[in-house]
C-alpha cells in the first residue's frame, strides 16, 4: 500500500471515530467534500477530524506537519475539498518535510 | 482603641475555645493574655502608629494576637502566609514596610528591619487619619500581585452585628481576604478557629473529625479533590453543618455529588474579591449554582453581562496599579454572570472565556462535564488559536489510572457531544503534567 493510500485509510478512520463520538450516520467517499455546503461535517466536526488526522499521521510517520494552517486556508484549491484532496495534501506536506 | 468591641466580646467568654492550633486549644481568656503580650512586644520594638509592618504568619494564636494588637495600635498590616512562596523583599518594598514580624512555629516573634519609608498617598492618608490598615496582595493567577489597601474600620464594621457562634476551619490562607473574613467572623461571634497544618484531604478531614468543625469555608477545587481522594469515608464528618465554597465557578457535577454525600450539610457559595471584601450570599438551593449576593453593605448591577459591585467595605485603592473603581465607586469585577431576577449564576472570568467561531465557551461549564467522564481525576479547559475557528477548546486531563490517550479522548468527546453544543466539545485532549492548582486552591488555566 502506498503512503497516499495509508493516509486515506487513516483519514477515513478519523472520520469513523468522529461518527462514533457524535452518534451520527455519515457516509463518505473519496470525493465527499469535508468543508462547505456538500460536506456531512460541520465546522467543529471538520476541525476535530483534521486535528486528529494531523496528530495521528505525525505520530505514524514521525513528522510535524500542520494541516490546518493559514497557508491551507488560502490555497486556491482547498485541500479540504474532498477526502482524496486532504490525503494528497498530507502526502505532499510529508514529502516536503522529508526532502 | 480600635477593635475594643472585639476584645469586649472575648472578655465575655474567657473559657470558650478561641483557636485550635496543632491540636492544642487556646481559650478566649488565653488569647486576651497573648494580645497583651503582643502589645508589650510592639512597645518594646518601638513601633509607631501608622507604620507599615509585614506579618509573616499563619493562624496560630500568637499570630492572631499580634494581628489584633497591631491593628489596635493603628499599624498598617501586610499579612503574608508563612508557607506561601513569595518574594518578601519585593512585597515589603511595594507596601513600604519598615519591618517584618515572623511568628515562628514555637510562637515567638522574630523581627527583620527594612529601610522603606511611608510615601504612598494611600498609606499616609490612613496613617494621618489614625486608621488601622490592611494590605492584601491579590494572588493573581497571572501577572504581578496587586496590593489592595483596606481601611480596617470599614472592612470589619459588618462583623459588629452578632451572628452564629460556630466552629470554623481556617482553610483559606492568613493573607487572603477570605481567610481574614473567616477569622473575623469566627472571633467576632465567639466561635472557634480550627487551624490546619496542611491543606490535603486527610489533614482537613482529620481536623473536622477531631475538633467537631461545623463550617468548612473552601474552594470548589478542594472539594473536587476531596471527592476524588476517596478519603471521605475514613472520617466521621457528621459535625459539619455548612460548606462554604468560593473563589471559582463550582462544577455542577461536583456539587451534585457533594449533595449526595452530605445530605444534611448546607452548601453555600460566597463571592468575594480582595478589592471589595466578601459579600453575604445565599444559594437558591443546596444543589444550585444560582446565588444572591449583596446585603446591606453592597450594591450590585450587571453591565454588558459583567457584574459590577459597589461596597462600603471596598479597598481604598491599589498601591501598584490604577484604581479599578469608576467615579461613583463601582468596580467592574470582569466576572460574567447570567441573571434571573435577583439571582446570579457565575459563568467565569471574562479573560478565561474562549471564543470559538464567534460562540462563547465558559471553561468551568466544560470542566464540569469532563468530571463526569470515567477515569478523569482532574480536568482543566483552555484554548489554542486555530485558523478555521479562531480558537479551539483544549482539555488538559489527569487520569486516575493509566490508559491510552486516544481512547480517553474519544470517550470524552462522546460524552461531551451528548451533553454540550458542538462548539464546546474539546477538539484536543492532552495529558496534563503541570501543577494546575495554586497554593490558594485556584485553577491555573495558563502556564
Amino acid at each position: 500500500m502506498s503512503r497516499r493510500d495509508d493516509l486515506k485509510t487513516l483519514l477515513n478512520d478519523c472520520i469513523a471515530d468522529h461518527v462514533r463520538e457524535t452518534n451520527t450516520e455519515i457516509h463518505v467517499e473519496d470525493e465527499t467534500p469535508l468543508m462547505g455546503s456538500g460536506s456531512p461535517l460541520n465546522s467543529i466536526g471538520l476541525v476535530i477530524v483534521v486535528t486528529n488526522f494531523e496528530s495521528q499521521l505525525n505520530e505514524k510517520f514521525g513528522a510535524q506537519v500542520i494541516l490546518a494552517s493559514e497557508q491551507a486556508m488560502s490555497m486556491k484549491r482547498s485541500p479540504f475539498r474532498s477526502v482524496e484532496a486532504l490525503s494528497d495534501y498530507a502526502d505532499q506536506l510529508l514529502a516536503a518535510e522529508s526532502s | 482603641m480600635p477593635l475594643q468591641w472585639l476584645l469586649d466580646r472575648f472578655q465575655a467568654c474567657p473559657h470558650d475555645d478561641a483557636v485550635i492550633w496543632r491540636d492544642a486549644v487556646t481559650t478566649y481568656g488565653e488569647l486576651l493574655r497573648q494580645i497583651d503580650a503582643a502589645h508589650e512586644f510592639l512597645s518594646a520594638q518601638q513601633v509607631a502608629a501608622g507604620e507599615s509592618v509585614m506579618l509573616d504568619a499563619d493562624f496560630s494564636p500568637t499570630a492572631v494576637a499580634l494581628l489584633i494588637a497591631s491593628l489596635q495600635q493603628q499599624l498598617l498590616v501586610v499579612p503574608v502566609a508563612s508557607h506561601v512562596v513569595a518574594d518578601r523583599q519585593d512585597l515589603a518594598r511595594i507596601a513600604e514596610c519598615s519591618r517584618r514580624f515572623h511568628v515562628s512555629a514555637s510562637g515567638s516573634y522574630e523581627t527583620e528591619h527594612f529601610s522603606h519609608r511611608l510615601g504612598h498617598q494611600l498609606l499616609t492618608t490612613l496613617r494621618d487619619a489614625a486608621s488601622p490598615g490592611l494590605v492584601l496582595f491579590s494572588s493573581g493567577s497571572t501577572g504581578r500581585p496587586k496590593a489592595a489597601v483596606h481601611d480596617v474600620d470599614s472592612l470589619v464594621a459588618k462583623f459588629k452585628k452578632p451572628r452564629h457562634k460556630q466552629r470554623l476551619v481556617t482553610f483559606l490562607l492568613f493573607d487572603h481576604i477570605g481567610g481574614f473574613n473567616t477569622m473575623m467572623y469566627g472571633l467576632a461571634n465567639q466561635g472557634c478557629l480550627i487551624t490546619l497544618e496542611a491543606r490535603d484531604p486527610d489533614t482537613v478531614c482529620r481536623a473536622i473529625e477531631q475538633h467537631r468543625a461545623e463550617v468548612l469555608p473552601t474552594s470548589p477545587i478542594f472539594l473536587t479533590l476531596l471527592l476524588m481522594s476517596g478519603r471521605l469515608d475514613h472520617y466521621d464528618l457528621s459535625s459539619l453543618k455548612v460548606i462554604n465554597y468560593s473563589t471559582e465557578v463550582m462544577p455542577e457535577s461536583t456539587l451534585s455529588q457533594l449533595n449526595a454525600r452530605f445530605p444534611d450539610v448546607t452548601f453555600r457559595q460566597s463571592y468575594g474579591l480582595s478589592e471589595v471584601g466578601i459579600l453575604r450570599s445565599q444559594s437558591r438551593a443546596n444543589d444550585s449554582v444560582w446565588i444572591r449576593v449583596g446585603g446591606e453593605d453592597y450594591q450590585t448591577r450587571v453591565v454588558d453581562g459583567l457584574l459590577h459591585i459597589k461596597a462600603r467595605s471596598s479597598m481604598v485603592g491599589y498601591l501598584n496599579a490604577p484604581s479599578p473603581f469608576d467615579q461613583d465607586g463601582w468596580l467592574n469585577t470582569h466576572d460574567e454572570v447570567e441573571v434571573d431576577g435577583r439571582w446570579f449564576r457565575f459563568r467565569g472570568r471574562q479573560s478565561d472565556i474562549i471564543n470559538v467561531g464567534g460562540e462563547k465557551v465558559y471553561p468551568a461549564e466544560v470542566e464540569s462535564v469532563l468530571f463526569e467522564v470515567e477515569n478523569i481525576a482532574d480536568a482543566t479547559v483552555t484554548k489554542e488559536p486555530h485558523p478555521i475557528l479562531g480558537n479551539i477548546v483544549v482539555a488538559l486531563v489527569r487520569l486516575q489510572h493509566e490508559e491510552d490517550l486516544q481512547a480517553v479522548a474519544s470517550r470524552i468527546r462522546k460524552h461531551c457531544f451528548s451533553k454540550l453544543p458542538d462548539y464546546k466539545v474539546p477538539v484536543k485532549v492532552l495529558l496534563d503534567d503541570g501543577q494546575r492548582v495554586t497554593e490558594r486552591f485556584k485553577k491555573k488555566r495558563q502556564d
